[in-house]
């Protein structure tokens, strides 16, 4: 089998608090292979946005640390370069999006200058030459008149627009990988449907692979090849997007998907997850769901499951996976 | 049907023509938040009110709680016209009409505990004090699904879900006919959402309610919603029984939003883009259409004639020249 572009390896990030140690990510594993798109999905605080800023070694420290686990970008393992080489990679073979474009562009810069900026430090290329390929690379994200936009400051856009300057920029230099984290959950339904398009329609072009990280279980299953589903700082589920949601294998899974009301379902009570998300600092011994689960046996009070293949390409951490 | 709520020419500018220097250079700046809405909400029904953000959705619920001044229009309950009444009926009549909000962290005092919070209106409408203001207001989270020991907490030690329902308790205390939601749902990850979503199913049933429900969310309107209306940069585009919207959508708008609403079922299915475009926010609109720049079936006098809210089909209201 060929090298997958990335691979994580037992992950796992903890944050050191005033009053206990917080696992946010725990024992991940999960390959990207070349040009594909893998979703993660899960619900507020199930470790998603700390998998992908991990990737980049951008998870805030102190108080978060990465406890454990490889992280290998082309063989080599990101855990182990040093400030300045990750520098290198950041931006030009690993780039990121995130939710609210307005915090993570500069106020004070023109969008021309910071698109601009990373012409000239990755790829060093001259004033005039960074000015003219930040201007094609605007017109990639169909930005009407780049020239003009290139003068704006960022709160001068509406928000799908900032979004689109957020990509051109993530973009610009080519990367092999690119981490979106939540890119459409701040846009209205419409312009988030126009940014999907672009971005599938980008990704096929420059043969990027991405991973896309959502609450949103549409908005994943439009977009990605495969689904990661968290729970709790663990992958559950992965699997295949059709095959996972016309059959989810983990019950987490199957409460998420019963959960999305509809119009067919306007004469009955929606099928609820019982309780809620569990304490990370003090998880439930053996699997970190079982409080809320359907089927809850004795070992899975006892024992952790792994994420181990159930049916042919398809893995689930469950004792007893399966409607 | 006589309407419990009714909405008549209900209007709102805003100026936003700035400081005296602005005003002068670029003149008057009116934002036409809500312009001429029309609808009624019959006993024990449901009206969705849908759209994106700046349309105009939540002014309007302001405007029918008179928590904001109308700039011209009437809003009658029960036959009365509530707009214009002297400040001491308005209370008596506020206890009808009450509202749940959306966020659950910023429409909860934080220094008041549970049993303040939705003791309060007790005590202010039917005097309720000691014993009778506990037990009461116990009876209130339990009627949302909470228990009584909660009663001490403070708002902080309650999850997303939990305040969003001490909202729901607070706005049932004065036993009202008539329950504005704005958003209540948006701010939750969707197995919480899905349990409140259940919650406003049972209110429904259970106690008769007369309910506004906004949402830019058409699953969660087309679970609650018996009728749905549409609005677009300050004005009601379509409206029509949820069947019927969803089936055969009238309004270019209507049809891209539910084009652009993905869900795991829709996702596999692509649909094309309907519109292009930002949304712009109603200032100074131009005499025709406010879709017309963005939309698909445009015509020569999209751009200068208003297309009027008009019955093109039996109960089915929509304001286009082409549909």
């Amino acid at each position: 089998m060929e090298r997958p572009l990335l691979e994580v390896k037992n992950l796992k990030v903890q944050f050191k608090l005033k009053h206990g140690t917080l696992t946010a990510v725990d024992n991940l594993s999960l390959i990207i292979r070349e040009s594909e798109t893998l979703g993660i999905v899960g619900e507020t605080g199930c470790g998603k946005s700390v998998t992908g800023l991990s990737i980049l070694r951008l998870v805030p420290s102190p108080p978060g640390q990465v406890a454990y686990g490889e992280i290998l970008f082309e063989g080599e393992d990101l855990l182990r370069k040093s400030e300045g080489e990750m520098q290198k990679i950041r931006g030009r073979k690993i780039s990121m999006i995130f939710q609210e474009p307005m915090t993570s562009l500069n106020p004070s810069f023109t969008v021309g200058e910071q698109i601009a900026e990373c012409y000239r430090i990755h790829l060093g290329h001259s004033r005039k030459g960074a000015r003219e390929s930040t201007e094609n690379i605007l017109k990639a994200v169909r930005i009407p008149s780049p020239k003009f936009l290139m003068a704006c400051y960022p709160y001068e856009l509406s928000g799908g627009m900032r979004q689109r300057v957020m990509i051109a920029m993530a973009l610009a230099c080519g990367p092999k990988l690119l981490i979106a984290d939540e890119p459409t959950t701040a846009l209205d339904v419409t312009i988030q449907a126009e940014i999907l398009e672009l971005l599938e329609e980008l990704q096929k072009r420059i043969k990027m692979a991405m991973i896309f990280i959502s609450h949103n279980l549409g908005v994943v299953a439009r977009l990605c090849n495969r689904i990661a589903v968290m729970y709790a700082g663990s992958i559950v589920e992965l699997a295949e997007t059709s095959a996972l949601f016309a059959h989810p294998l983990h019950p987490y899974t199957i409460g998420l998907h019963n959960a999305i009301p509809s119009r067919a379902l306007r004469n009955e009570q929606l099928r609820v997850i019982p309780g809620s998300v569990c304490d990370l600092m003090d998880p439930p011994s053996g699997c970190k769901f079982h409080p809320r689960c359907f089927k809850t046996k004795e070992i899975c009070k006892t024992k952790v499951p792994h994420l181990e293949e159930k049916i042919s390409e398809r893995l689930a951490a469950c004792y007893f996976p399966g409607e | 049907m006589t309407a419990m709520l009714e909405v008549k020419e209900l209007t709102k500018y805003f100026d936003v023509s700035g400081d005296t220097l602005s005003r002068l250079l670029r003149g008057k700046q009116i934002l036409k938040a809500v312009d001429h809405v029309n609808f009624g909400i019959p006993e024990g029904k449901t009206v969705g009110l849908v759209g994106e953000s700046g349309c105009g959705k939540s002014t309007t619920a302001r405007l029918i709680t008179r928590l904001i001044p109308a700039t011209e229009g009437e809003v009658y309950f029960e036959g009365k016209q509530l707009l214009s009444l002297p400040k001491r009926e308005n209370r008596e009549i506020r206890r009808y009409i009450q509202m749940v909000f959306q966020d659950p962290y910023g429409s909860l005092n934080p220094r008041m505990s549970v049993l303040d919070i939705v003791g309060r209106p007790l005590t202010l409408y039917f005097g309720s004090k000691g014993k009778k203001r506990v037990d009461q207001a116990a009876e209130l989270l339990e009627l949302v699904g909470m228990q009584p020991d909660h009663l001490s907490r403070y708002p902080h030690e309650l999850s997303g879900g939990q305040r969003q329902r001490i909202g729901i308790a607070r706005a049932l205390a004065t036993r009202p006919k008539v329950l504005i939601a704005d958003e209540p749902v948006s701010s939750l990850d969707v197995s919480v959402q899905a349990q409140v979503l259940n919650l406003f199913k049972r209110l429904q049933r259970e106690l008769k309610l007369t309910m506004l429900f906004i949402s830019h969310d058409l699953s969660v309107v087309e679970y609650l919603a018996d009728t749905v209306a549409v609005m677009y940069a300050g004005k009601i585009v379509e409206v029509a029984p949820v069947e019927e919207i969803f089936q055969s959508p009238l309004h270019p708008y209507t049809q891209a939003l539910i084009a652009s609403n993905i869900t795991p079922l829709s996702a596999l299915e692509r649909a094309p883009l309907r519109l292009r475009g930002e949304i712009a926010l109603p200032v100074n609109p131009p005499a025709g259409c406010r879709l017309e720049p963005r939309c698909p079936i445009r015509v020569l006098h999209c751009s200068s004639v208003e297309p009027p809210l008009e019955v093109k089909k039996p109960m089915h209201r929509a304001a286009c020249h082409e549909a």
